[in-house]
């Protein structure tokens, strides 16, 4: 199985702009039929996402049998009907929006202040910025180990709506990059469930299992002492979307050091990574071995 | 200079909880970072909020960074010279 995630969407560079032409005159659902077919192929030809998938329904979540090839199956067509729609976002096209959570977030549209958001590959993550106004410019911590059409138009989108991209460096060195972003007083968004190659874990149960968490990403936060959010965009239908508030942190913690405050950022982060599994299991779109890296 | 590098060791045991560890440890030439104290960069993120909130000093340049942070000597030597505080 995948020991790390490859940070790449997938389709080649003409397969991602014929999608952004079609959407721009044709709706999403139009594309279906084709999805469904690429489905089929993506699961034959891809043993691993295909083996990581099945280990998330059948020992994750205990499923068995016939309910558990149901749910495998729901889980690539939610995953196709999300990278449709992330296309159609990107093509123009917009979604019904509701925000559970929505006092919160009023709350730092009305006083702004730096903040950081930690994200999940659970839902519609890469939306997050398009479909939600933000009280300041976001600044995204992004794997550049994308084709360069998804790259440019993550880009060329983000601009639009006032997000900018802090690519990761091999030396760290998008660290400072981070600070500096906070510093200025704007938002940090970051995932929470992504280790790289060569970053530290931590460790913690999810869904029951022990699994690995960047280790940076939590000690960055602490390190910085803003609140901390985490917000998921939940796919409901034919485009709609809810978008999940929570609160992590305020910016201080019961534990006295770093590394304590660290694990119980963590914990808060899985606890409501589980909240929104439970809500929506078929939306966990880590299709790679998640608990074995 | 020997006082600063001494009281910058103690600091960096504070701010990155190396408990197990003495200022009589620290070599003051030896790299922070990789083979040294074998810090990350998150470390190097604390060390930076540690200059400015004791020292008055804003480390936002990557190039100047890595080079002051290079070991407790260079450290010393950049705090004594760019100090506000």
């Amino acid at each position: 199985m995948n020991k790390t995630w490859s940070g790449k969407t997938g389709g080649s560079k003409w397969q991602q702009l014929f999608l952004l032409r079609v959407f721009k005159h044709v709706d999403p659902v139009w594309m279906y039929p084709i999805m469904w077919l690429w489905v089929i192929g993506y699961i034959i030809t891809r043993r691993n996402e295909r083996q990581a998938v099945w280990y998330y329904w059948t020992q994750r979540r205990h499923e068995t049998g016939v309910h558990a090839a149901y749910h495998f199956w729901l889980s690539y067509i939610n995953f196709g009907k999300a990278v449709l729609d992330r296309f159609a976002c990107w093509a123009g096209r917009s979604m019904n929006i509701r925000i559970d959570g929505e006092e919160l977030w009023n709350s730092y549209l009305v006083h702004p202040q730096p903040l950081i958001i930690i994200g999940s590959h659970i839902g519609n993550i890469e939306l997050t910025g398009y479909l939600v106004q933000m009280p300041k410019d976001v600044y995204a911590l992004v794997y550049l180990g994308d084709t360069e059409l998804v790259v440019e138009q993550r880009e060329k989108l983000f601009n639009q709506h006032g997000l900018h991209i802090i690519p990761v460096q091999r030396d760290g060195g998008h660290v400072l990059d981070m600070h500096k972003a906070l510093s200025d007083g704007y938002i940090l968004s970051i995932l929470g469930d992504r280790l790289l190659l060569g970053s530290r874990a931590m460790m913690m149960p999810l869904l029951g299992e022990e699994a690995p968490f960047p280790e940076g990403t939590y000690r960055m936060a602490v390190a910085e002492q803003v609140p901390v959010l985490s917000m998921y965009v939940m796919r409901e239908g034919h485009n709609r979307y809810t978008i999940y508030v929570r609160q992590l942190s305020d910016g201080t913690y019961t534990a006295t050091n770093h590394k304590q405050q660290a694990e119980e950022l963590l914990g808060r982060y899985v606890e409501v990574m589980e909240e929104m599994l439970d809500r929506y299991p078929h939306q966990w779109f880590n299709f790679y071995s998640f608990w074995q890296q | 200079m020997e006082q600063l590098e001494q009281e910058l060791k103690a600091r960096i045991i504070e701010a990155l909880n190396l408990e197990e560890m003495t200022v009589e440890q620290i070599d003051s030439d030896a790299p922070l970072f990789g083979e040294g104290l074998g810090l990350d960069s998150i470390d190097s993120l604390e060390l930076i909020m540690m200059l400015d909130k004791y020292y008055g000093i804003k480390l936002t340049d990557k190039t100047i960074a890595k080079q002051v942070l290079a070991n407790v000597r260079t450290l010393a030597e950049y705090v004594n010279e760019h100090r506000t505080k």
